[in-house]
C-alpha cells in the first residue's frame, strides 16, 4: 500500500455572515423567531461563520450550538408605538453591530436582516462599510395592515426604504413574494427577489451577492 | 456638524448658531461638513472653501404618525445623502451634534466610525415644558438624555443650562462645557431712511417697544400683552411690536382683541433679517418676557443695537443682563414689574440710553462669534487628545 504524500486540499471560500434579527428565542413575538433559529443553526453547520445579534434584556455574548450570539439591550423605554420602537432599536443595534464588526476588524461578508425592523441597522452599516445587504422577508406591510392609518403607512414606506438598499430580498413563502414583486416597480434594478426553500438556497444567494458586489454588476 | 436647521431654514436661534459658528470654524482652518435638512429649490450640496453643506431637500416621501416619527425618518435620509454626498465621510475627526433632532444620526455615526461625539444642548423637553407629562415628551427626554450620554463633552450656552442638565440627564460636571451664544453686532453704521422705516410700524409721536421671538407660551408674550394693557393705561404715546411666527400667534391677537389694544400692538409675523435690523435700529426699548430661556440670543441682538432691554430674571437672560447696568430685570411671570420697567425706561431717556450704551460694550467685548469659535476649537482639541490616548478607536 503506497502512502500518498500528497494531500488535496479544497479551497472552500469561508464566508462570515451578521445576522440581525428583532427576535431570536427566548425572545419570541411570532414565528420568525423560530424560523430564524432554524436557519441561523443550520448555515452553521455549512462551513459558515455565523453571528446574530438580537435585542435582549441583558448585554451579552453566548452560542447556540455553533452560532454565535451578541444581544443588545434598548437604551430607549417609552415607545409610541412600533414605529418609534423600530427607529430607536436601530441605534441600540448599531451600536451593538459595531462592536461586532470591530471585534472581527471588520471581516464579515455579508449583513443578512431579518423582516423590516432589523432592517434599519442593517441599512447603515452596509452604507457605512460597503458590505453587500440581504434581508429576509417573512411578510410585508401590504399583507399585515391597512396601508390606511398612519403607523401603516410608515411601516410600508420604512419597509420601502430599506428593502431598496438590498441586494437580494429573500421569502420562504408565495404569498410574500408576490406581494414583494408588487413592491418591485419602487425598488432598484439591483434587488434581487428570490423565493428560498432551504439553507442551501440561502448559502447559494451568499455566494452570488459577494460575487456581484465584487464586481459591482449593478 | 449636524443639525436639522441651517440657513435659509430658520426655525429658531439653532440655525444662525450653526451658520456662524461653522462659518468661523472655518476661518480658523477647519474643514467642517454641516449635514442638515433644507427647504425644496434650495441647493442639496454647497462648497465654499474649507466649508461644506450639505441638505436633505424633498426625500422626506413617507407620512409618519407623529413628529418624533418624523425625526427618524429626517436622520435615515441625512445618513444616507452623507453617504452619497459625502464619500470620505468616515475620515471626520470629530462629530458635533445641535439638540436632540439629530440624536439617532449623530449617536449611529458615533459608533459606526468610533469617532467622538461633541452635542450643543440649545435648550431640553424638561425645561421646555416645565416636567415631562406624556410619553412623547419622555421619549424626547430619553432621547436627549441618551444623546448625553453617548456624548464625549457636551456644550451648553449658559450656566443656567449647564445646572438644568446635570439635574435633568444625570450628566457629570466634568463634561460639560459652558460656552455663551454669540451676535453678529447690528450694523449701526449702515444708513437707513430712519422715519420711513419706523413709520412702517407707528407713528411719528409713538415710542416703539420691541418683543423678538417665538409665539410660544415660554416666550411669555402673554405676559407682555397683560404688561401692554397696564403701560397704555398709564400712556397712550406707545407702540407694541411683535416679530415672529408661532403657534400662539392667533390666540395672541385674540387675546389683544379682547384687551382693548389691539390698535396698539403690531402683530408683524416673520421677517427677513434686513428688516429686523433696521426694526432694532427704531425701536426704543426692547422686552423679552420669557418664563424659560436657556440663553436668549435675540437680548444680544438687541444690545447690539444700543437698545435698552428689559428682560426676565430667567435662565441666559440673568447672566446676561445686570439689573441696571446693562438692563433692566424683572420676575418672570410679572405683568406689573414689566409695566413699570417699560414706563420706566420711556420716562427717563437718559437712563435708558445709559444702559443701551453699557450693553453695546458689553456684547462687544462679551459675545462675539469669533470668540465662541475659539472656545468651541478648545473643547475639539481637548476631546482629540483624550481620544487619542483612548483605546475606543475604529480597529479596520
Amino acid at each position: 500500500m503506497v502512502e500518498s504524500t500528497h494531500v488535496l486540499y479544497l479551497k472552500v471560500e469561508f464566508l462570515r455572515v451578521l445576522h440581525v434579527t428583532y427576535e431570536y428565542p427566548p425572545y419570541t413575538m411570532g414565528e420568525v423567531s423560530f424560523k430564524v433559529r432554524k436557519l441561523v443553526r443550520e448555515l452553521s453547520e455549512m462551513d459558515l461563520d455565523v453571528i446574530l445579534v438580537h435585542p435582549s434584556d441583558l448585554e451579552g455574548v453566548w452560542y447556540d450550538g455553533r452560532v454565535e450570539i451578541w444581544t443588545v439591550t434598548k437604551s430607549i423605554k417609552t415607545d409610541l408605538h412600533i414605529v418609534t420602537l423600530a427607529w430607536s432599536l436601530a441605534m441600540d443595534l448599531v451600536r451593538r453591530i459595531s462592536e461586532i464588526l470591530n471585534y472581527y476588524k471588520g471581516d464579515v461578508d455579508v449583513i443578512h436582516c431579518h423582516e423590516w425592523i432589523s432592517t434599519i441597522p442593517g441599512v447603515l452599516t452596509s452604507l457605512t462599510f460597503r458590505k453587500p445587504l440581504i434581508v429576509s422577508v417573512y411578510s410585508v406591510e401590504s399583507m399585515r395592515g391597512d396601508l390606511v392609518n398612519l403607523i401603516s403607512m410608515s411601516i410600508d414606506g420604512i419597509e420601502k426604504l430599506c428593502f431598496s438598499h438590498a441586494l437580494y430580498l429573500m421569502t420562504d413563502n408565495d404569498k410574500t413574494y408576490s406581494n414583494l414583486m408588487n413592491m418591485r416597480k419602487v425598488l432598484p434594478r439591483r434587488t434581487i427577489i428570490s423565493l428560498v426553500k432551504s439553507a442551501k438556497d440561502i448559502l447559494r444567494i451568499y455566494r452570488r451577492a459577494l460575487r456581484r458586489w465584487k464586481a459591482r454588476r449593478y | 456638524m449636524v443639525s436639522w436647521e441651517y440657513p435659509p431654514r430658520i426655525i429658531g436661534g439653532l440655525s444662525r448658531h450653526v451658520y456662524y459658528l461653522s462659518t468661523e470654524l472655518e476661518k480658523r482652518g477647519v474643514e467642517v461638513t454641516v449635514l442638515t435638512l433644507g427647504l425644496p429649490g434650495i441647493e442639496e450640496e454647497v462648497v465654499k472653501r474649507r466649508l461644506r453643506i450639505v441638505r436633505v431637500n424633498e426625500e422626506i416621501t413617507f407620512p409618519n404618525p407623529e413628529f418624533i416619527s418624523y425625526v427618524y425618518q429626517f436622520n435615515m435620509h441625512m445618513f444616507r445623502k452623507l453617504v452619497e454626498k459625502v464619500p470620505e465621510f468616515r475620515e471626520h475627526d470629530i462629530i458635533h451634534a445641535h439638540d436632540w433632532l439629530v440624536s439617532p444620526l449623530a449617536i449611529e455615526l458615533k459608533h459606526l466610525l468610533r469617532r467622538p461625539l461633541i452635542t450643543t444642548f440649545h435648550s431640553t423637553e424638561y425645561g421646555r415644558r416645565k416636567g415631562i407629562h406624556t410619553d412623547f415628551q419622555r421619549h424626547i427626554h430619553e432621547l436627549e438624555w441618551y444623546l448625553a450620554y453617548e456624548s464625549w463633552k457636551v456644550i451648553v450656552c449658559s450656566w443656567y443650562m449647564r445646572n438644568e442638565i446635570i439635574a435633568t440627564l444625570s450628566l457629570p460636571e466634568d463634561k460639560i462645557f459652558v460656552i455663551p451664544n454669540g451676535v453678529y453686532p447690528i450694523d449701526l453704521r449702515k444708513p437707513i431712511d430712519y422715519w420711513r422705516a419706523r413709520r412702517r410700524y407707528a407713528l411719528d409721536w409713538e415710542k416703539i417697544v420691541l418683543f423678538v421671538g417665538r409665539m410660544a407660551y415660554e416666550k411669555g408674550v402673554h405676559v407682555l400683552l397683560d404688561a401692554a394693557r397696564i403701560v397704555l393705561s398709564r400712556r397712550w404715546d406707545v407702540k407694541f411690536l411683535i416679530v415672529g411666527e408661532g403657534p400662539m400667534r392667533s390666540y395672541l391677537i385674540d387675546l389683544s382683541r379682547q384687551y382693548g389694544i389691539y390698535n396698539k400692538v403690531y402683530f408683524t409675523g416673520f421677517v427677513d433679517d434686513r428688516e429686523l435690523s433696521q426694526i432694532y435700529r427704531v425701536s426704543d426699548i426692547a422686552v423679552f418676557p420669557s418664563l424659560y430661556e436657556p440663553f436668549g440670543i435675540v437680548v444680544l441682538e438687541a444690545m447690539s443695537a444700543k437698545l435698552p432691554v428689559v428682560v426676565s430674571d430667567v435662565g441666559g437672560f440673568s447672566e446676561i443682563v445686570q439689573n441696571g447696568v446693562n438692563g433692566i430685570k424683572v420676575p418672570p411671570g410679572d405683568p406689573n414689574a414689566l409695566a413699570n420697567a417699560i414706563d420706566y425706561l420711556l420716562s427717563n431717556r437718559e437712563d435708558a440710553l445709559r444702559l443701551g450704551e453699557r450693553g453695546y460694550l458689553d456684547v462687544l467685548k462679551r459675545y462675539t462669534w469669533s470668540r465662541i469659535a475659539e472656545e468651541t476649537l478648545k473643547v475639539y482639541e481637548n476631546t482629540l487628545k483624550e481620544y487619542e490616548k483612548s483605546s475606543w478607536k475604529p480597529s479596520f
